[in-house]
């Protein structure tokens, strides 16, 4: 007990130094970092390109994961445009290998895994589509915190669509989801976020 | 059914349409985004205002070179971007209705053909007072997403993630001004209860929580509890809880505790 409370005690501390800097990187941005990281749990699924994509895949590099489906006409494209923007301005500020990479966590694998990879090299390079199994995709979403539901069928077509978390999360290079990032997502502002985000965690643990 | 609508009005309206010398709604900056090859859906935008002094109403929507058209609003509801159905849509007189991504939109489904930029797609809006009233909407390649001006990209809300809090005010103040914030945050307070004398502890989601109609959708969501620290007389943010049962029940031990202490 008498440990936990040094340690809160050095927190607060701590935020009293950090929190003006803070306050100018975090302007505009909504941003919640976990105080805890957590891992991203254990699944197996497949990217746009055919190749596994599992937990381990997001080692090594920061990943930003939005939950979305193919069949989205105005948030995900909207989002991903965003996000490709964010990720390239980003880019102006860090090492290349530091610059978070975006994956679509597809949700609605019946008609996300044909056109998945036509929808992802739509709005960039460096995005990366991935999808599979159901209980595999959920693994992946409750890793990231996020949530998806399935709406009702309409009674004049086939056509439904799907309810999915508005947040996009940022995995660390330990695998582990480090925040979660509230839109609207900004170009500069959250774009200064990662950077800052990212050069302090190499920082505090150099690898 | 919105489709017949769509066709009967037609059918119904043709001739008033060439009687009525002015147009029954005004349509600028019309567009629809080319979207990634093969995709069956794609957005459309407008801003339409209606000039005239009396309201009138959106029944249907549809283009010959889609399989449908809706008018559909993105929501953002307990943590989750959904589509809602926006038709009918009434504009009353001078209102003008600015769709956007992210908010109103039209949704083009199936496209029949090809689209490329600098296209011209024909989309007729039928509208209660009989008129169907055609808006050429142009294809454009998704525009670059821009910074936002700075006016606009200052958040003043207070972050959520605050670690701690010094106070000397009364437990039951604080806690209640605490969960405001967190409130104003973003998170949702899930329950308060005090464990022991002035020790407030304020159970809450962090994030934005998957529920839809009372139904928690996810079978697991992470929860956090703030806790009053007496010693430190501060508010301290505690570990990851792993399930919301978890969290009820603690919430309910600690409501339990409270009333056997009291009585």
């Amino acid at each position: 007990m008498s440990g936990n409370l040094t340690r809160i005690a050095l927190l607060s501390l701590c935020l009293a130094v950090v929190a003006p800097a803070n306050a100018g990187v975090n302007a505009g941005v909504n941003a919640i970092t976990l105080d805890e990281p957590a891992p991203v749990g254990t699944f197996s699924l497949r990217d746009h390109r055919g190749e596994a994509f599992t937990q381990d895949s997001l080692r090594g590099q920061w990943t930003l994961v939005l939950v979305g489906y193919t069949s989205c006409p105005d948030v995900c494209p909207y989002t991903l445009a965003n996000l490709q923007a964010v990720v390239e301005e980003a880019g102006l500020h860090l090492r290349p290998d530091d610059v978070p990479r975006v994956v679509l966590l597809a949700v609605d694998p019946e008609r996300d895994a044909p056109a998945l990879a036509d929808y992802v090299g739509h709005f960039g390079p460096r995005i990366v589509g991935v999808t599979g199994k159901r209980r595999e995709i959920d693994v992946f979403v409750e890793g990231v915190d996020g949530a998806y539901r399935f709406g009702k069928r309409t009674a004049e077509s086939d056509h439904y669509e799907v309810k999915h978390s508005a947040t996009v999360a940022l995995v660390s290079p330990r695998g582990e989801l480090f925040a979660k990032l509230n839109p609207p997502f900004a170009l500069a502002e959250t774009a200064s976020y990662l950077a800052h985000t990212i050069r302090r965690f190499k920082q505090s643990a150099p690898q | 059914m919105k489709r017949c609508l769509a066709i009967l009005s037609g059918l119904l309206v043709t001739a008033l349409v060439h009687a009525a010398p002015e147009a029954a709604l005004r349509a600028s900056d019309a567009r629809t985004i080319l979207p990634p090859a093969n995709a069956i859906v794609q957005a459309g935008y407008a801003t339409l205002l209606n000039p005239a002094d009396r309201s009138l109403t959106i029944i249907a929507i549809d283009s010959p070179v889609f399989e449908s058209a809706d008018l559909h609003e993105s929501i953002e509801s307990d943590g989750l971007i959904e589509m809602r159905p926006a038709l009918p849509r009434t504009l009353a007189a001078g209102e003008r209705l600015v769709m956007s991504p992210g908010g109103v939109h039209i949704m083009f489904r199936n496209p029949r053909q090809r689209f490329h930029a600098g296209d011209s797609v024909p989309v007729f809006l039928a509208l209660d007072n009989g008129t169907r009233v055609r808006i050429d909407f142009v294809v454009k390649e998704r525009p670059l997403p821009r910074s936002a001006p700075a006016a606009e990209a200052v958040d003043e809300r207070p972050q959520p993630y605050v670690l701690a809090e010094r106070t000397s005010a009364a437990v039951s103040e604080v806690a209640a001004r605490f969960a405001a914030r967190l409130r104003t945050a973003g998170s949702s307070v899930v329950g308060r209860y005090s464990p022991y004398p002035e020790a407030e502890l304020i159970a809450f989601r962090p994030h934005l929580v998957p529920v839809d109609g009372g139904d928690v959708i996810a079978s697991r969501m992470r929860l956090r509890k703030a806790v009053w620290h007496r010693e430190l007389s501060m508010f301290a943010f505690g570990k990851l809880i792993s399930s919301p049962g978890a969290i009820k029940d603690r919430v309910a031990a600690g409501a339990g505790a409270r009333s056997k202490s009291r009585s």
